[in-house]
């Protein structure tokens, strides 16, 4: 049971939880370089955390503010991991670029799909098969680590200049 | 036909709850403060009258958006606050500079733990406090300082989308006030508080009682208490062994 004012308070504290929220996304939509893209991931966090008090404020209990420290808790967990994956890509492309990882992503320029061969006419069985994906290995290999080439410096022109060269 | 210019002065405290000009200030604060975005990140870089323009917009938006809020002492520091965590915000996504954006993150999160204390989570607010920032804005600058070169980067001045993304966190946020706004949330309150009057009185026994969390944590929430603290086990064997083992390999 709560009288207008803390209703009103209430929303007040969602609208502020929530405008946490969306600077946070959008930082992490926007922001390139690795750390300040966790950053963001964390004040997302802060902003849930701003809606569960505000929730535990209005049913007058201390649920919400439980969850509010089990939220701090992998938080912490978050920052942890975080910085030691970063620190650890940093050392094998020497920048904080989260764009030098898009090569684990599917192609990063590719100037057109790959069409599917035509189908022949043989007498045998034509099972299908599916249309080839990503980087062919066979043809580069990336560098497991410690081999050769395997720290150099990600270039975003090399990398794109590359998937056009070969297509 | 609605109104689209609302008015800018409550009547009472009652007039915000129900009606629609709280609503579509709203909603005109969210397109401010997207256009005030998008001509601060391109202004920046090009121009600095346009970056002044869109920090006049934002400045707007947070004003009106805190226009008729002020009725009390209280409601004032909160704004205060609120209007803290917001500029500590818009600093931390422009902000060119990696430890100027932290910064900024350190501002915004110390203005939510203002925000916290103020609704009785004392522990709460102080251990978000030692935890973010402290903690993590310490690590993380150590390693900004790690990993940042001497000048400037590409990926610290070049944005990823900006534009496409301050239209996706603007439609987000608009249907997130859309949300909290249009709920049964202020509906069933009043119908409770009508059908019974008297009733309105905040238990004072249980708010604000650090004892009470902690008896609650220790006895109703042991379990989750447990596999919190087997969660932070498990990170930071995690984070030392992702860490050691780029050592060993680089030493070899």
């Amino acid at each position: 049971m709560n009288d207008p004012a803390t209703v009103v308070l209430t929303q007040n504290l969602l609208v502020f939880g929530g405008l946490l929220f969306v600077f946070g996304m959008l930082g992490f939509l926007t922001r390139r370089s690795m750390i300040l893209m966790f950053l963001s991931l964390e004040l997302m966090l802060a902003g849930v955390s701003v809606n569960f008090v505000a929730f535990a404020r209005f049913h007058h209990n201390y649920q919400g503010q439980i969850f509010t420290i089990m939220i701090l808790t992998v938080a912490a967990c978050e920052a942890a991991l975080a910085l030691a994956m970063v620190t650890s890509l940093f050392r094998r492309r020497n920048t904080l670029d989260i764009r030098a990882w898009s090569r684990l992503n599917d192609l990063v320029a590719m100037p057109e799909a790959e069409k599917p061969e035509p189908v022949q006419e043989v007498d045998e069985l034509i099972f299908p098969h599916l249309t080839p994906a990503g980087l062919d290995p066979s043809l580069r290999p990336i560098p497991a680590r410690g081999q050769e080439g395997w720290n150099r410096p990600f270039s975003e022109d090399a990398a794109v200049e590359e998937v056009n060269g070969r297509a | 036909m609605f109104d689209l210019f609302p008015k800018l002065v409550a009547q009472s405290a009652l007039d915000k709850l129900g009606v629609a000009d709280y609503s579509l200030m709203g909603y005109w604060c969210i397109a401010l403060c997207g256009i005030g975005y998008v001509a601060l990140q391109y202004g920046m870089l090009r121009n600095r009258a346009i970056a002044v323009v869109g920090a006049v917009f934002l400045a707007a938006a947070a004003l009106l958006s805190t226009w008729h809020q002020v009725s009390s002492l209280d409601t004032l520091v909160l704004v205060l606050f609120f209007g803290l965590a917001g500029m500590g915000c818009i600093s931390f996504v422009t902000f060119r500079e990696p430890v100027y954006a932290a910064l900024g993150f350190a501002t915004a999160v110390l203005s939510s733990c203002g925000v916290l204390f103020m609704q009785h989570a004392y522990f709460v607010s102080a251990a978000t406090m030692i935890v973010y920032a402290g903690a993590t804005i310490i690590i993380f600058l150590f390693v900004l300082m790690f990993a940042q070169h001497e000048r400037l980067q590409t990926y610290d001045l070049r944005l990823n989308a900006p534009v496409l993304s301050a239209i996706v966190c603007a439609v987000l946020f608009a249907v997130i006030y859309y949300g909290i706004l249009n709920s049964n949330l202020v509906a069933a309150e009043l119908e409770a508080l009508q059908s019974r009057p008297g009733a309105n009185q905040n238990d004072p026994a249980i708010m604000g009682s650090t004892s009470e969390l902690g008896r609650g944590l220790y006895t109703d929430y042991l379990f989750t208490v447990e596999i919190a603290g087997t969660l932070l086990l498990v990170a930071t064997i995690g984070a030392i062994g992702v860490a050691a083992r780029s050592n060993e390999m680089e030493a070899q």
